[in-house]
């Protein structure tokens, strides 16, 4: 064995070291980088020289520097947090809808509490016109109440709309990293002849959990090292070096809508309805759960008070013995929401709620095939077919005019009382016209009859078929956000704690801990220091040999 | 389990932060005084607690009409209390003028003060309540009801309408009477027949109140009957208007003449040709009554043709007076017991609206000793997982390398 030998294998053993030190640091410097993945220097004896006296070792040599990575724990942690963060953005967001409904300064209850008693107050004192003035004054702070609240769901429609698009370039930006990484790693890696280029892949991987926190998706690694990631129903969002990109898209039935679509070839699709997890799909859950429902209802609300205040006050007669005309502006039809698909060629049908104890708080859609029209309820999934020709369609409580058929192939989208809220206001201007009396011989300025009966209206069961009263299914809206609420808040609490655990986990197997790390550079320094040693014991040794021969 | 320094740091912020965050809703809990901040800390509560809010809103308003009630009955008694000791006056006066030592002159003193005592009662029939409402004018209420006319009378300007308040739940109280219950529509008479001697008699028959001695046979029967006088007038022909038949009868003054279920008695002695009607009783008001009165009073004369007629008169104002004195003691009961219930709604209303009260912060209000107990060993465990972290960190091989 010749004394260059000796020194190879000192030499390996320093080289050895040296790696083992500089991964040691590596892993200190990087202990605090999110998503850090710590690496160890693998070792491995070199393959021994076979001698007649036996087989020579020829040092240690370094493998490989891999990364402690546990693949299930990171994608663990990916779906964690797609959950907790939509569970997280959903109840942020109906918890708000939940505080407006119910304040007193804001909800509906107390403003509705106050107009009828502003009623009972003309019943008790049907002549005084300042006390009808009080009433005047009262059902225009109930409008407005409703118009605030309206404009609340207004503002939350925008609000999601600007979020969903920041978080489309988000999402792009992240996806575009995620690709230009693939790149990178599939080069580097083949490059350096199938070694993992661990910082990279660390890199993408936190880039991957970032994009986990925007939306939720699957991934599937491939042979060359790059990683695909799928949205929605299989749309493919990175696939391998190249990235398609997210957009936002009107809604075909409301031009004040966004959706999310993607663009595949050269036409786009829309796939809100497919995207779960992450802080879209929170957002895209609370807007087809909860905002919809909250403007429906409280729409409902609006138009079931217009519609019996005014049936009962057309019954009664004022101060002055006429017969009393509408007290609050008629919304039964202007409270409704017509919106037709983009592609319609025909106009759309007017619709009017002909029974308010009969509406649900349901969208509907329309369509029309020459033949027949076809009415789903999108909350159930119901579906009413209707043959045409017929001048209009009853359903749940309202009524579509279809007198004027729309174009073959056309379809809209229908919600009854989603506009109530915002139309609803006062039509009477002067307290003499409130008609507290009734027509009749005893109808003089002191009879108080329609009064009464209008101040009942309070407690009639007007609304859901007979078993809600007014302010009830007011009630009930508040109670459904706040359970809604109450259930994201503990699916949020759940899916944290399920995330602490899995994080726990990871960092378990791939955590930086310093005080191993700080062991490790003495063991290495350690190792370094005996490896020089040898290096200068074998150079002795050589050195030796060399004087001999020298002279 | 291998613990990586990052790992560390996580657990001891996740524990502080968590902390903090129960502190900051205790916290919040204790000065806003409610255990249910926002619906979703307990959706079914805060539903019920708007319900019961609901009901508590009407119970208050039920209470303030209750209130209302009582003060408009309290006037509407207090109205009658006075028409009743006017009336009551007016009879003793009438009693006075009926004894024969009055002279015509004394009488027609007597209808003076009687005059005045129904401005009185004209001015009682317009009472207004505190908001300038007429009390007895019907639903008509800002229209003063009782009006004299021009060629005498009074007339009623309101209408029949009665204004009801709800005290309770499915529970109203009538708060008003229309004046043409009260003062217009009194039967005549003694409720059931009326007898009014006729203007042009000359004798000295005095006719009575009458009684019913058979209702069932009066009521068949056609209830219009004149009494007139023969020539002599020791008979006199019972003519049944109805029917047109007439029988004689012998006159003996005093004695009972009873025919068809009822009874009268003409005192004295009438002329010949004096005529005595006999009809149902008809709607008369309070004010034409004590005008006829005055009137009866005003024309009284000294000899006894004149005489005869003053008793006549004064007989019919008393069966008259009695009938609206009936009738005001029966609007005063019926008040009254309006009064009662109201009363007693109140009452039950209280203790519905202290029910409410407390269901609701039974529900809603937080149960300070609890959360101030909460507060303190949430604080306590701020503080540990503060002082916990600080030791943890500070341990590190490094410090010893």
């Amino acid at each position: 064995m010749s004394g260059f030998g000796l020194l190879n294998n000192g030499l390996s053993g320093l080289v050895a070291s040296q790696r083992g030190l500089a991964t040691a640091g590596h892993n200190i410097a990087n202990a605090n980088t999110p998503g850090y993945h710590r690496q160890r220097v693998e070792l491995a004896a070199r393959s021994p020289q076979a001698s007649s006296t036996g087989f020579i070792g020829k040092g240690v040599g370094v493998n490989t520097i891999r990364r402690s990575h546990n693949q299930f724990l990171t994608v663990q942690i990916r779906t964690s947090t797609a959950t907790s963060k939509e569970a997280q953005t959903f109840h942020e967001l109906a918890s708000r809808v939940d505080n407006l409904l119910a304040s007193s300064d804001t909800g509906l209850a107390s403003a509705l509490a106050s107009f009828f008693d502003a009623v009972h107050e003309v019943a008790a004192d049907p002549a005084s016109l300042p006390i009808r003035q009080v009433l005047l004054t009262e059902a225009e702070g109930l409008a407005q109440r409703y118009h605030a609240l309206n404009q609340q769901f207004i503002d939350l429609e925008q609000e999601v709309n600007g979020r969903l698009t920041g978080l489309t370039s988000e999402v792009n930006a992240l996806s575009a990293g995620i690709a230009d990484l693939n790149r990178e790693i599939v080069q580097a890696e083949g490059a350096a002849g199938r070694q993992p280029a661990n910082d990279l892949r660390d890199r993408r991987d936190e880039l991957l959990r970032q994009l986990a926190e925007h939306i939720g998706f699957h991934t599937a690694e491939q042979n060359d090292g790059s990683i695909s990631v799928f949205v929605g129903n299989g749309h493919p969002l990175v696939v391998g070096g190249s990235n398609s990109s997210l957009s936002v898209a009107t809604n075909s039935f409301d031009p004040a809508r966004k959706e999310i679509a993607v663009s595949v070839g050269g036409s786009s699709t829309i796939i809100s309805d497919h995207l779960t997890g992450g802080a879209m799909g929170g957002i895209l859950d609370f807007r087809h759960r909860v905002l919809g429902e909250a403007e429906n209802a409280l729409g409902r609300v609006a138009v079931g008070l217009a519609f019996n205040f005014n049936g009962q006050h057309r019954l009664g007669a004022d101060l002055d013995g006429n017969l009393g005309l509408d007290f609050f502006v008629p919304i039964d039809a202007a409270g409704a929401e017509v919106l037709g698909h983009e592609q319609n060629t025909g106009s759309s049908p007017s619709v009017t709620v002909t029974n308010p104890a009969a509406l649900t708080t349901s969208d509907y859609r329309l369509e029309f095939d020459g033949t027949e029209y076809v009415v789903t309820r999108l909350s159930d999934h119901k579906v009413d077919r209707f043959s045409a020709p017929v001048p209009s369609i009853s359903i749940d409580g309202f009524q579509i005019d279809v007198s004027v058929p729309p174009g073959v192939g056309d379809r809209f989208r229908i919600r009854p009382v989603a506009a109530g809220a915002g139309e609803f206001g006062l039509a009477i201007r002067e307290p003499r016209s409130f008609a507290a009396a009734l027509p009749d011989a005893l109808g003089g300025v002191g009879d108080n009859r329609n009064a009464l009966d209008l101040a009942t209206l309070q407690e009639r069961l007007a609304l859901q078929n007979g078993s809600a009263t007014l302010a009830g299914a007011y009630g009930e809206l508040v109670a459904s956000v706040g359970a809604v609420t109450q259930q994201a808040e503990v699916r949020h609490g759940a899916q944290e704690l399920l995330l602490n655990q899995v994080t726990d986990a990871w960092d378990a197997v791939s955590g930086v801990n310093l005080d191993e790390e700080a062991a490790n550079l003495l063991r290495y320094q350690q190792a370094y220091e005996a490896s020089a040693r040898f290096i200068a014991a074998a150079d002795a040794a050589l050195q030796s040999l060399l004087d001999v021969v020298a002279g | 389990m291998r613990v990586s320094t990052s790992m560390i740091y996580r657990h001891g912020l996740n524990a502080m932060q968590q902390q903090q965050s129960s502190i900051a809703k205790s916290q919040r809990q204790i000065a806003s005084g409610k255990r249910i901040l926002s619906p979703s800390d307990d959706p079914v509560g805060a539903q019920r607690v708007l319900d019961l809010q609901r009901s508590l809103g009407l119970n208050q308003r039920h209470q303030q009409n209750a209130e209302r009630a009582a003060q408009r009955l309290a006037i509407e008694e207090f109205a009658l209390d006075g028409v009743v000791t006017a009336l009551q006056r007016i009879r003793e006066l009438a009693v006075q003028s009926n004894n024969d030592t009055q002279t015509a002159a004394d009488r027609r003193a007597i209808a003076l003060e009687v005059e005045e005592h129904l401005d009185g009662l004209l001015s009682l029939a317009n009472t207004q309540d505190g908001n300038g409402e007429f009390l007895f004018a019907g639903n008509a209420s800002h229209t003063r009801p009782f009006n004299r006319l021009a060629g005498g009378g009074i007339a009623y300007r309101g209408d029949d309408g009665q204004r009801r308040l709800p005290i309770g739940p499915d529970y109203q109280v009538t708060v008003g009477d229309a004046g043409s219950d009260v003062f217009m529509t009194i039967p005549n008479g003694n409720g059931t027949f009326v007898m009014e001697a006729n203007s042009a008699n000359t004798g000295e028959g005095v006719i009575d109140v009458g009684t019913v001695v058979d209702p069932a046979l009066w009521a068949s029967s056609s209830q219009t009957y004149t009494i007139m006088f023969n020539n002599p007038p020791d008979t006199f022909e019972l003519v049944d208007n109805g029917t047109g038949s007439s029988v004689t009868r012998a006159f003996v003054s005093g004695e009972a003449i009873t025919f068809d279920g009822i009874e009268v008695a003409i005192s004295g002695q009438p002329a010949a040709g004096d005529r005595f009607f006999i009809s149902p009783s008809a709607d008369q008001d309070l004010f034409q009554t004590v005008q006829s009165l005055i009137d009866g009073l005003k024309t009284a004369g000294d000899d006894s043709g004149a005489t005869a007629k003053l008793h006549n008169a004064v007989n019919r104002f008393l069966a008259d007076v009695d009938q609206s004195m009936d009738r005001m003691g029966a609007m005063r009961a019926e008040i009254g017991a309006r009064l009662n219930a109201t009363e007693n709604q109140q009452r039950a209303n209280e203790d519905f609206a202290l029910q409410m009260t407390e269901a609701i912060s039974i529900i809603r209000d937080v149960d300070y000793a609890e959360a101030i107990s909460r507060f303190h060993q949430q604080l306590t465990a701020l503080q540990a997982a503060q002082q916990s972290f600080l030791r943890v960190q500070d341990l590190s091989l490094f410090r010893f390398l």
